[in-house]
């Protein structure tokens, strides 16, 4: 069940299990953790991804990246299918390194999500018109 | 009395990584102490956005349905 992280996050965050696919050859990393995080203009997926699907990371296309202290950071990037609630989002991802992720608003934008809260959970809401 | 063994090891992708001298039977049930516990506990979150908004349109993505996340 999608969940909040509550042992790495205190308050405890939402965060999702992902899959991690290569475009090419099809080839994936199961069990990504992603914390689900609206304040972020994109999404960043753990380097050890990258790494396990033998990735090309393109070293010249490098993107600023501004944190809310407006401390700035250069990032690489590499093209990749992220699997979130039934869809793949094929795209650009920024590489983090760290073993969690942040699914940024790129992604979160074509899909409905509900926070619970209380329940500390999440779900998908197929129905965003309801 | 129960015998005891202790071993240092590292988390890497989530797995607990033992010294190649740790020679452990399958199925074996093991403890896991973790020092820091408390230091560790909170992940240190930016919340990052794009130094430059005009590249946002780099980061736009193609939606496939995909039902191999069923589950997810």
């Amino acid at each position: 069940m999608p969940a909040y992280d509550s042992n790495l996050f205190d308050p405890p965050a939402p965060v999702a299990v992902v899959t991690v696919r290569d475009p090419r050859r099809g080839s994936t990393v199961r069990n990504v953790p992603m914390l689900i995080d609206s304040g972020s203009d994109v999404s960043l997926v753990p380097r050890t991804s990258f790494d396990e699907l033998n990735l090309e990371i393109d070293p010249n296309a490098g993107y600023e990246l501004e944190g809310f202290d407006g401390r700035r950071t250069m990032a690489q990037v590499a093209q990749l299918d992220l699997i979130f609630v039934e869809k793949a989002f094929r795209g650009k991802y920024v590489i983090i390194d760290s073993n969690m992720g942040i699914l940024g608003r790129d992604v979160l934008n074509h899909v409905a999500v509900l926070l619970d809260g209380p329940r500390l959970s999440w779900h998908e809401r197929k129905d965003s018109s309801e | 009395m129960r015998k005891l063994a202790t071993y240092e090891g590292v988390v890497e992708n989530g797995h607990v990584t033992l010294p190649p001298e740790a020679d452990i039977p399958e199925k074996t049930r093991v403890y896991v102490l973790v020092p820091d516990a408390n230091a560790q506990k909170t992940y240190k979150v930016m919340s990052p956005r794009l130094a430059h908004p005009e590249q946002a349109k780099d980061f736009e993505k193609l939606v496939i349905e995909d039902i191999t996340d069923a589950g997810l």
